[in-house]
């Protein structure tokens, strides 16, 4: 099809309907692949479109295809019923609704479809396309095929350059209407005379006269061949039909062109199916047969029409006989649709409904023949001309083949059929066929519907065994008459006619025969032995023997043709005139070869002694010596009939034999045909899926390539490094990431691992990676930080296929530092908050032990302690809010105030960060004189008060604390343990100074430390 | 009971006073306690030590480097600290590690060990002089 459109002409006018074989189960892509081909605009074709011009519509899967009034037609088959003849249905619709204007192009496909809707479309004056080889020529060529040897083909040609003879045909229609219009007498008389002109051509050539053909039918066949060979006038076209044979042949075809239908002739298959058919089993038990011959099959629709009718008469029977239905044709092509037995619908047209029904099933758009019918029919090829014939035939219809012999053809056809027929049996001809001039073998049973039936003992059928399994040459369809058999006689007047006189008065009598028996000379006075016989005239010599000479003359003859010498049989008795006998010497003697290369044989008669009575000769008998001739005489005879006997059933039984393997054969063959037509069938789907599936591979394969492009792209756009191994460690593929760890570069995929170094310091890698292919676990290694400080995590995971097979290992290396690191970082802040709390136990420990050293009573213990611990969670809890970072000294001050009366506190100072440790130590420091405070101090007293006030000079925190309106204190003889915290913490701990002054009016106490060191 | 001079190395005042009285109700003499590596130096010049309790995580600094300066001077110490001993330094590692806080007993007998340790490495020096 890619040919066909490409070499198809732009804006062609012409609409293109597609019809292939689909499988109904594959949803076809066709009219996507197609749009590639053609800027037309294609279509899946859908029910109720017009078909417009310079568009392409595809018929879909699952459907059947017809067109009415222009409109495409769709109906939904189903899976069971799929149609078959798909290109049939169509075509002959398409040859119905479009007529002239209906093209069919036949293109590749495996079976005979087509071949009928291609007959219809000519029938109705289409054009006709097929693809032939040269260039593109069809991948399956058996579907053209068949149409071309059917010879409804106009054209056979390559696919593309179908297009141009497309468009020069439909140029055509313009010139022809023209001519088609009979305005006025002027162009009317002139396509009368040149009717006649072509009458008389077609006459010439093949001996038939068309001028009773149908004048309408007969203009437009030849239009049409006008149109194919683009003559733009008459004239054009009779000078090209004196000048080409060919054409006149193509033309002679084309007149014949003849759709058959079922019951064509309907009258006439009434008169069958009435008169004939009743007869043809009348007599017959279970165990006979009727057996029927169609010559000319064809494409069998007359074969099946006999069929029904004779299943439709075998219903009424009690008995049935078996049926054997012959159908030949030398048309192979021909017989594979016969043998198909599916038909379009419109051939269907001289089918009753009932018959439909009965004998069809229906396929969507064809209608197969049941097997009822079907199976009473065998299909071989055969030639009526060449092979020899059937036998005991009770009916023999041969429709429509005559026609197309010659008269001479004919002439040695009709006798052949008279042989086939059992005596009685009926031959059934087509219309304007006749036996012609054999009459004498057939009787007319109805003249106007061409039925005949055999006479019995004819003498024609003597003929046959001369004839049968001589080299006959074949008929030629417009062979010449033989000219005269003319045989060589005389030279030298006076010779001639010296031995004239001899021969005629002293000579015996004598004839020459030729090879088929016919007398071709007479010599003067053979009457006594030589008798016309009834009937019309024939010149058989055995026929016109008297009686008596007729087994010896023809024993005679036989022996010289065979042995070619003379040949002589002595005192035959010949029944002469008034009763009288004769005894006669026959001598045959074949004639030496003439120059026309016929063999002739000479016979002469020679009589012995003077005629007798019979009454004589039967008394003459009695005496002994008769008696012994007698008895001779009557051994003789009896060997003579039974060598004529045996020669008799020899023939015969050579001629059933070989149609009895004829029969043989063709039923074996049958059998297989209908076996290799159903795979050839779904074979032939395949091929046409086959198409389509490559089509839509090729979309798959883009989509492969597609994902494919995605996953080098997922690839590339990883940082993770991974390496595909497989089993042997070797290298299938990796990510870009990985080609930096290993020094890969892209010709090192099929290379192995090892073969390459890598930066990773990883001896156990091969180790591993074996462990991995022989456990199927992966393992998960981290190496140590490398030479740039970042730490690696190696996977090492076993490749599984869908099967869950192990076919490699993937390597993934992945930059784990900052995991590392942060790994480390956990444990530095573990240890650190165990070394934390740790050290606050140990502290804790310590304040306890302090605290029970300066108390007395379990109540003040509790107290001192619990109120130490609260500051110190107090400190923490500020720390932690703040995160452990800094913290804000007012905001410690403040909380820790809040613990005892924040009324009498004043906090004065710039906002100041201290560190934790700064913090923990001010935190219990300012407790310390809180609780002193509050014991001994201005805390203690009604409206006494503390003032804290802080500045910061060069990095020194200085901090005073000061007490007032509080009772008078003096400076405590031994330090408690409260001022002597004091003094470590900010001394000891903050490196720092704490001074205690104990003012009459209030304890002082200052504090500074600096505040750059770590603390 | 001999009376040892030994060294406290303990940044936080009350842990470094609770030691010092744990060390003291034995019967001992207490050197500093040095809250920093300096500090500790500073305490050392010119005393005689029998033997050395080093916290290690000080205020901003490690006593790593004062215990090697003791092991020069062939001072016994152990290491008093909130630290597992797994994370000590290679180098420390036949060193005692006490884990705070630490109970009187534990660091009497310590100390005593220590005290052990010491006499037998002067009999060993002592021994190595005298057969030179």
């Amino acid at each position: 099809m890619e040919s066909f459109f490409r070499g198809l002409p732009e804006a062609s006018g012409m609409a293109f309907i597609i019809i292939t074989h689909l499988s109904p189960e594959r949803e076809s892509l066709l009219h996507e692949v197609l749009r590639r081909y053609t800027s037309m605009p294609v279509a899946v074709a859908k029910d109720g479109a017009g078909a417009e011009p310079d568009h392409v519509y595809v018929m879909p899967q699952n459907a059947v295809l017809s067109i009415k009034d222009g409109t495409l037609k769709l109906q939904q088959t189903n899976l069971r019923n799929r149609e078959r003849k798909p290109i049939d249905v169509f075509f002959s619709a398409l040859a119905e609704d479009q007529g002239e204007y209906a093209v069919g192009i036949i293109l590749s496909g495996g079976d005979g479809d087509g071949t009928l809707g291609a007959k219809m479309i000519k029938e109705h004056g289409g054009f006709v396309l097929a693809q032939a080889g040269d260039g593109s020529g069809p991948r399956n060529p058996d579907m053209p095929q068949s149409a071309i040897v059917s010879g409804v083909v106009d054209i056979a040609l390559p696919a593309e350059e179908m297009g141009e003879k497309l468009v020069e045909f439909a140029r055509g229609f313009g010139v022809l209407d023209l001519l088609s219009e009979g305005n006025g007498k002027g162009p009317a008389e002139d396509t009368d005379r040149a009717r006649e002109e072509i009458y008389g051509i077609l006459r010439d050539r093949s001996g038939h006269d068309f001028s009773g053909y149908k004048t309408k039918t007969f203009i437009r066949r030849v239009k049409r061949r006008m149109q194919i060979n683009q003559m733009k006038s008459m004239n054009g076209y009779i000078d090209l039909l004196r000048k080409d044979p060919r054409e006149v042949t193509s033309l002679f075809r084309d007149l014949l062109i003849n759709v058959t239908n079922f019951f064509r002739d309907a009258e006439a298959f009434e008169l069958l199916e009435q008169k004939v058919i009743p007869n043809l089993f009348e007599g017959k038990t279970a165990s006979d047969t009727v057996r029927v011959w169609v010559p000319g099959c064809a494409t069998g629709e007359e074969v099946y029409s006999l069929g029904i009718l004779l299943r439709e008469h075998m219903d009424k029977l009690s008995t049935v006989p078996k049926i054997q239905l012959f159908a030949t044709d030398i048309d192979e092509p021909a017989l594979t649709v016969a043998r198909a037995a599916r038909y379009p619908a419109n051939l269907l047209e001289g089918v009753s409904e009932q018959r439909r029904e009965r004998f069809f099933v229906n396929e969507g758009g064809s209608f197969a023949l049941t097997s009822e019918v079907r199976e009473l029919c065998i299909f071989s090829p055969h030639s009526v001309i060449k092979d020899p014939p059937f036998s005991r035939m009770d009916l023999v219809s041969c429709r429509n083949l005559l026609i197309y012999f010659g008269p001479d053809v004919q002439n040695r056809v009709l006798p052949i059929f008279h042989y086939a027929l059992k005596p009685g049996g009926y031959l059934f001809l087509g219309t304007s066929e006749s036996v012609g001039q054999h009459s004498d073998l057939f009787s007319t049973v109805d003249k106007k519907q061409r039925i005949f039936r055999a006479r019995k003992d004819v003498a024609p059928k003597s003929r046959l065994p001369l004839l049968v399994g001589e080299n006959v040459k074949g008929a030629h369809l417009f062979s010449d008459g033989r000219t005269g058999k003319g045989s060589e006689i005389g030279n030298g007047a006076f010779r001639q006619s010296v031995e004239a006189q001899v021969l005629d008065r002293y000579a015996p009598p004598h004839v020459v025969v030729n090879a088929e028996g016919d007398v071709v000379y007479y010599s003067a006075r053979t009457g006594k032995y030589l008798e016309a016989a009834q009937g019309i005239p024939s010149r058989q010599l055995l026929s016109m023997a008297r009686r008596g000479l007729r087994l010896d003359l023809r024993a005679a003859l036989r022996e010289a043709a065979a042995g070619r010498q003379i040949v002589m049989r002595e005192h035959i008795a010949m029944d002469g005139e008034d009763e009288r006998v004769q005894l006669v010497n026959i001598i045959v003697e074949p004639l030496s070869e003439q120059s026309s290369g016929e063999t002739f044989y000479l016979v002469l008669f020679q009589p012995v002694g003077p005629s007798r009575d019979k009454a004589e000769a039967q008394h003459a008998s009695q005496s002994p010596d008769e008696i012994a001739h007698i008895e001779r005489d009557l051994r003789d005879t009896r060997e003579r009939l039974q060598s004529t006997i045996e020669e008799y059933e020899t023939a015969l039984e050579e001629v059933k034999s070989s149609n009895e393997e004829l029969v043989s054969v063709n039923e074996e063959a049958q059998s297989t045909n209908e076996e290799l037509e159903a795979s050839k069938e779904e074979m032939q789907s395949l091929n046409e899926e086959l198409n389509t599936i490559n089509a839509e591979l090729t979309n798959k394969i883009e989509e492969l390539d597609r994902a494919n492009s995605d996953l080098r792209n997922l690839f590339e756009s990883t940082e993770i490094a991974t390496v595909f191994l497989d089993r042997d460690l070797v290298i299938r593929t990796f990510t870009p990431a990985a080609s930096a760890y290993f020094n890969l570069r892209a010709s090192d995929v099929g290379r192995p691992l090892t073969d390459l170094s890598s930066q990773l310091d990883y001896p156990e890698m091969h180790n591993q990676i074996r462990r991995v292919f022989q456990t199927g676990e992966p393992i998960v290694h981290h190496l140590a930080r490398d030479t740039q400080g970042r730490f690696h995590m190696v996977r090492l995971v076993p490749y599984r296929d869908k099967g869950g097979r192990i076919h490699g290992v993937v390597v993934t290396l992945v930059d784990v530092t900052t995991l590392a690191e942060a790994e480390e970082h956990q444990k530095v802040l573990i240890s650190e908050l165990n070394h934390r709390v740790k050290n606050m136990l140990a502290v804790i420990t310590s304040i306890t032990n302090r605290t029970v050293e300066s108390s007395t009573t379990k109540e003040d213990f509790a107290t001192a302690l619990l109120g130490r611990l609260n500051a110190m969670a107090r400190a923490y809890g500020v720390l932690s809010r703040e995160n452990w970072t800094e913290v804000s000294l007012g905001e410690l001050l403040a909380q820790e105030a809040a613990a005892f009366d924040p009324e009498r506190f004043s906090l004065h100072g710039p906002a100041l960060k201290l560190r934790p440790q700064q913090a923990l130590s001010i935190g219990m420091v300012m407790h310390e004189l809180a609780t002193n405070a509050a014991k001994y101090g201005a805390l203690n007293k009604e409206g006494g008060g503390v003032e804290v006030e802080w500045s910061v000079h060069e990095q020194t925190l200085q901090l005073i604390w000061r007490e007032i309106g509080g009772p008078p204190v003096t400076e405590p003889k031994h330090g408690g343990f409260g001022l002597s915290l004091v003094r470590g913490e900010i001394g000891y701990r903050l490196r720092g100074t704490a001074e205690t002054i104990f003012h009459p009016q209030g304890l002082e106490v200052r504090i500074s430390f600096p505040l750059d060191k770590k603390a | 009971m001999t009376q040892l001079r030994i060294l406290i190395v303990e940044d936080e005042w009350l842990i470094a006073e609770d030691h010092a009285a744990m060390l003291r109700a034995a019967g001992h003499l207490v050197v500093g306690p040095a809250a920093s590596v300096k500090a500790a130096i500073d305490c050392m010049e010119g005393e005689e030590l029998d033997a050395a309790l080093l916290d290690v995580q000080l205020s901003g600094e490690v006593s790593y480097g004062l215990a090697d300066t003791l092991r020069e001077k062939v001072v016994p110490f152990a290491f008093v600290t909130g630290y597992s001993p797994s994370e000590m330094p290679a180098r420390f590692a036949g060193v005692q590690v006490l884990q705070k806080p630490v109970v009187p007993a534990v660091l009497i007998a310590a100390i005593m060990t220590l005290f052990d340790q010491q006499s037998a490495g002067k009999e060993e020096a002592g021994q190595m002089d005298g057969n030179s």
